[in-house]
């Protein structure tokens, strides 16, 4: 047999002594290596407390985000507090905003600057929300042989309610007797239908739609009618086939969501054809920043069956279409989930044809599979978001919309989209059509109130009762957070921000109650707008965030509408609303939920570019003198693997020797910056990874590291 | 049948001579048909008739009793006796019967027996005749020293959530749950652990994210075993739950379960393309059908598949298969339309449930296909029934060759590796596999 040693390679063989010598020696390097990244490690910690108990609030989750955090799932990092309300999160130095928010609570921001090795101490007192009996929730009672694992609710018109769950099951609660039975098993994960009636069901599973009917009348299904499978699928576990929508004509709408790529073990087998390089080559530094790729066919598009059984590709760039929804007016809304290409969670107005934003699915259109679009390309062709939803306050995964049309048994909020999330959220949508498009705002509906985690199907009972169908295995703990809930209008009216409206100089609020405004409200309305980047990233933080200042606040004398004037109005943000705690409606009663969020992609004007700005540089937070110390914290984490620790570069990887007579770093400070922020070359962008005073940190650090003296600014 | 006791036939004269002679022929008639019905049924009890030990103390000999009363009867084609021990009667051998029967049932276990009883008990663990345990309790067992877990197949650890009942009870798809509906168990379990590879989870109960096996199948070398870990007196008292016991029995040895139905589940298959079908037949085997590939990949003497790595972790792992592959396809598309080299036109169009047995809807290059999979005749056979719908194009058929089955065609042509269906019309084939070395009837 061949010797296969290392002798016969010309290496000397070492005694065992000698190789373990050799490990011990990369043991301690690594320990070593992982020492230092923990030494520049900042830690934050403190306890998370009930602001007027003083009580600890355990679950509650700190988040931190931050551009330091950029190679991580939307840029942050994410604990719960423990029984004893304590938390504790190490990161690297930077710049954060932290986020602590629980159920029945309102969540508090703040921002930190943390040095490395440093250990900063924060509490958060948290305010209890204002409780609701407006809405009342309820856990339904279901058998114990249904495995709770509840991923899609339909009702039928008689109004007995169907749901399907992971495990492939169909079950239908009888209107009349409200007996439950199982209709039909043995679907690959069912997640979503639409019921017909009581024998026959439309279901969505992994590798088809499917049409469930009983022929024979004892109940339970004996024909599974296979109506479309005209995507492809490659067993991972996060390609889940979203749906199921069907519009008045009677088309079915569902989505086929991206992989998570990365184990790749399953990828022999393939139904269709396989493609797994990226549509954009990734070509920032280290790996990928989110796996998530269309590697089988039509993988990330949104699906239109016809009733006469035709198969469209109706639209593409999705990452995960979570939700699809029918309004009345027939218009398709589709959810998508925050990661590359998808700052952070949407809700889509979805036209056939349209492009949504991952190019990925892309590499499946017949026009552009052979294309390579710019990020300006892209960017032009992407159609923007009806409804950003922010992290935190919106959740992280939003569900299934759907509409009110319960004719007032829900509430004051009849033609509104409500939608649940994975977090124990459900959300409320008043979208308007501005220059022939759809935005609008987003609010907080639920939060808290034993409302449980995973509501990611619902569907509106012939009873005006919200139901929920929650699953969160393999995401959360399962423990009593699976099954079904419904949300029940107890018949008091909510005091709540209605509808949040454009107008020419700012927004019209109308309020569910009168409210006992002033003229001299202005101050209580604190308006905040920020933006997020289009980009490969995985979500964005938000960016040019800056207050607009609120000029006046006119009420109508019923106390029922609320006129605001902003200093400027500017197409592209996200305006985030925040009404003080003080603003009472005449009866006394507090505004349940005092956020929102209205998406403003355009102006009533249809203008959608923004134009000079007097908030520009109010929104620019002030430089600071460059900072080298902190600058070689970040030139550490963020360019030391190609620049090398002594700022010589590397051939190999194309980066310039700053210590070489001909230094990059002699050129002019502005094209430094340019080139750090813009990207030159292999060099990728930083602009929206660093802060400008980042950037300009880090720039002090290079100069000053590896520039002779003589060669120093100023000499 | 019909003609006994029936008015006379058209033609049959009615007259007193023959009046005597018309009831004397009717009572043998009768007499003769009472035989002709009796004897098939007395034959049937022969065959079918399971014997049956219930073993266990004299704590659990009323539950036994109620057991025997119950799911395990004469009516319901066991022949069973309890075997227990009095509580103060002397240490004499009262299992030797063990050797008489075709299954043995343990209520938490033998107890407390003489050597020679003991001696029995381990004779029968090795007999290959079928064991069932009702509520294993280690102690019950300490006669026999390879019982936990090597025969058991798992170790009892302490009581299951703190003694909290299980909130959840997920019954996987399994022959044994055949006739059985509301299953409900409110007592508290232990929890086992450790299965055995070779354990198939059959029945599991959770609280919150907890979980713990309720019930699972062996198929060992030396028998097959179903240990069924709840087992109080009101359970044993429930009908379902005799049902569920009674099943078991008749699995531990391969008889058939009445009501058990074919269990159908789409998921990811081992070796298939993602969406494949598990399919077990009541009466075996049990077959990955893969829609993408568009035949059959494998075929296995066993029951149906493990879906717990699918369905209980975040990745999802394939499906388990316990059993031998004695079957196995690889070629794509093995349907063809119009020539045996045309590119394949394969598309899954459904399936229905006909009496039990799902039939599989294909369109192959345009032309109807339909596939109705059955129990062969000989043990552990697949019957694959097909029926094909009218059209112009040939239908063919490939066949690889088989290491470990045979495969039997009937009502098309068949030459080497190749079938064909030449008919423009509509018609009706059969292709069974056979396990290579299994007699035929």
């Amino acid at each position: 047999m061949k010797d296969r040693s290392c002798c016969s390679t010309g290496w000397p063989r070492l005694p065992l002594a000698g190789r373990s010598y050799i490990a011990l020696a990369w043991a301690l390097i690594i320990v070593a290596l992982a020492a230092e990244v923990y030494a520049q490690n900042a830690r934050i910690s403190g306890r998370v407390l009930d602001r007027d108990s003083r009580e600890p609030v355990a679950n509650a989750q700190v988040r931190v985000e931050g551009p330091a955090l950029a190679s991580r799932e939307n840029s942050q990092a994410i604990r719960k507090t423990d029984a004893q309300g304590r938390y504790q999160i190490d990161v690297p130095p930077g710049d954060y905003s932290v986020w602590a928010t629980a159920p029945d609570f309102e969540e508090t921001r703040l921002a930190l600057t943390l040095a490395a090795g440093a250990r900063l101490a924060r509490d958060f007192n948290l305010q209890p929300m204002q409780s609701s009996s407006a809405y009342r929730i309820e856990t339904l009672t279901l058998p114990r042989q249904m495995i709770p694992e509840i991923s899609g609710i339909s009702f039928t018109p008689k109004g007995s309610m169907v749901v399907t769950n992971r495990r492939g099951e169909v079950w239908i609660r009888e209107a009349v007797s409200g007996q439950w039975r199982r209709f039909a098993s043995g679907l690959y994960e069912g997640f979503g239908l639409v019921a017909n009636d009581e024998s026959d069901v439309l279901v969505i599973q992994r590798p088809e739609l499917t049409r469930v009917r009983d022929t024979n009348g004892d109940g339970v299904a004996d024909v599974y009618a296979t109506i479309a499978d005209d995507w492809g699928i490659t067993g991972n576990y996060h390609e889940f086939t979203y749906g199921l929508a069907r519009d008045q004509r009677g088309n079915l709408y569902f989505g086929s969501g991206m992989v998570s790529f990365g184990q790749g073990r399953e990828l022999p087998w393939v139904r269709g054809p396989l493609k797994t390089e990226l549509y954009r080559p990734w070509t920032g530094k280290g790996p990928v920043p989110d796996g998530h790729r269309s590697v089988a066919q039509l993988q990330g598009w949104v699906f239109q069956v016809s009733p006469e059984g035709a198969f469209t590709p109706f639209a593409s760039g999705f990452r995960q279409p979570l939700g699809l929804g029918v309004n009345p007016d027939n218009e398709l809304f589709v959810s998508d989930v925050s990661g590359a290409w998808v700052p952070t969670s949407v809700i889509m107005h979805v036209e056939k044809d349209g492009f949504y934003g991952h190019p990925d699915p892309l590499k499946w259109h017949p026009e552009f599979k052979d294309r390579q679009p710019t990020l300006e390309q892209l960017a032009q062709m992407r159609r923007p978001p009806a409804v950003y939803l922010p992290r935190g306050l919106m959740g992280t995964s939003p569900g299934q919309p759907v509409w009110d049309v319960t004719a007032g048994k829900f509430g004051p909020f009849a033609g509104q989209m409500f939608l649940g999330d994975v977090s124990s959220l459900l959300m409320r949508v008043d979208l308007e059509k501005v220059a022939g498009a759809y935005q609008g705002a987003a609010f907080p509906f639920l939060r808290g109130q034993r409302l449980r985690l995973g509501g990611m199907h619902n569907a509106f009972g012939p009873d005006g009762a919200l139901y929920i169908a929650q699953t969160v295995r393999g995401w959360m703990s399962t423990q009593g957070n699976e099954g079904i809930q419904r949300v029940v209008w107890t018949g008091e009216n909510p005091v709540e921000i209605l509808t949040l409206h454009l107008t020419e100089t700012g927004f019209a609020l109308r309020f569910t109650e009168s409210m006992a405004g002033s003229a001299t409200d202005a101050p209580r309305f604190q308006v905040r707008r920020f933006q997020y980047n289009y980009h490969p990233l995985d979500g964005s933080l938000r960016v040019v965030e800056a207050e607009v200042p609120v000029t006046h606040a006119r009420w109508s004398p019923d106390g029922r509408a609320l006129q605001l004037d902003l200093v400027e109005l500017q197409p592209g943000f996200v305006y985030e609303f925040t009404v003080d705690e003080k603003l009472l409606s005449r009866t006394g009663r507090p505004l349940v939920n005092r956020s929102a969020y209205y998406t403003l992609n355009r102006l009533l004007s249809g203008e959608t570019k923004a134009g000079p700005s007097k908030l520009i540089g109010q929104a620019a937070p002030e430089l600071r003198a460059p900072d080298p110390v902190r600058g070689g914290e970040i030139f550490r984490l963020n360019c030391m693997v190609c620049h090398q620790a002594d700022g010589r570069g590397s051939k190999q990887v194309g980066t310039p020797d700053y210590t070489a007579p001909d230094s990059p770093l002699k050129k002019p400070e502005g094209e430094l910056l340019t080139i750090i922020a813009s990207g030159k070359n292999q060099m990728p962008a930083f602009g929206n990874v660093l802060p400008a005073q980042s950037i300009r940190d880090v720039l002090a650090y290079l100069r000053a590291t590896f520039l002779p003296p003589s060669a120093q600014p100023g000499n | 049948m019909r003609s006994i006791g029936s008015p006379l036939r058209p033609g049959t004269r009615r007259n007193a001579d023959n009046v005597i002679h018309v009831r004397t022929s009717r009572i043998l008639a009768l007499l003769a048909g009472l035989v002709l019905v009796a004897f098939p049924l007395r034959a049937a009890q022969t065959v079918e008739m399971l014997r049956v030990g219930l073993v266990g103390d004299a704590a659990a000999v009323a539950s036994l009793r109620t057991l025997q009363a119950g799911g395990l009867g004469r009516t319901s084609g066991f022949d069973s006796r309890v075997m227990s021990r009095a509580a103060n009667a002397p240490a004499a051998a009262i299992l030797a019967d063990l050797r008489n029967v075709d299954v043995a049932i343990f209520h938490r276990g033998p107890g407390s027996v003489s050597e020679e009883d003991a001696a029995h008990v381990r004779e029968f663990l090795k007999s290959g005749k079928g064991c069932v345990i009702l509520a294993a309790d280690p102690a019950a067992w300490s006669m026999v020293n390879e019982f936990q877990p090597d025969v058991l197949g798992a170790t009892r650890g302490d009581v299951f959530a703190g003694g909290a009942p299980v909130a959840l009870i997920n019954l996987y798809p399994h022959p044994i749950f055949g006739g059985v509906s509301g299953l409900d168990i409110r007592a508290a379990v232990p929890q086992f652990g450790e299965l055995a590879a070779d354990a198939q989870m059959i029945m599991e109960g959770t609280v919150g994210e907890a979980t713990a096996p309720l019930a699972w199948v062996r198929r060992r070398p030396t028998g097959r075993l179903c240990h069924i870990v709840a087992a109080d007196d009101s359970l044993l008292a429930d009908p379902a739950y005799q049902t569920f016991i009674a099943n078991a029995v008749r699995w531990t040895v391969g008889r058939s379960i009445p009501q058990a139905t074919t269990a159908v589940q789409r998921t990811f298959m081992p070796e298939a393309y993602p969406g494949a079908f598990a399919v077990t037949l009541p009466g075996g085997p049990s077959l990955c059908l893969d829609p993408v590939r568009g035949g059959i990949n494998y075929i296995w003497d066993g029951d149906f598949v493990d879906l717990r790595p699918r369905w209980i972790t975040k990745q999802g792992e394939p499906a388990r298969i316990f059993g031998p592959v004695f079957y196995r396809e690889q070629a794509w598309q093995p349907l063809r339309a119009g020539s045996p080299s045309d590119e394949p036109d394969f598309q899954l169009r459904g399936y229905t449930f006909r009496d039990g047995s799902p039939e599989f809807h294909y369109s192959v290059g345009g032309r109807d296909v339909f596939e109705r999979f059955e129990s062969g005749q000989q043990g552990g056979a697949l019957l694959r029934r097909f029926r094909v719908g009218p059209g112009a194009p040939p239908l063919w058929m490939r066949f690889e060759p088989q290491e470990g089955a045979e495969i039997i065609v009937k009502g098309i042509e068949r030459d080497g590796d190749l079938a064909c269906y030449a008919s423009t019309g509509a018609g009706e084939f059969t292709i069974e596999i056979r396990r290579k070395g299994d007699a035929a009837p």
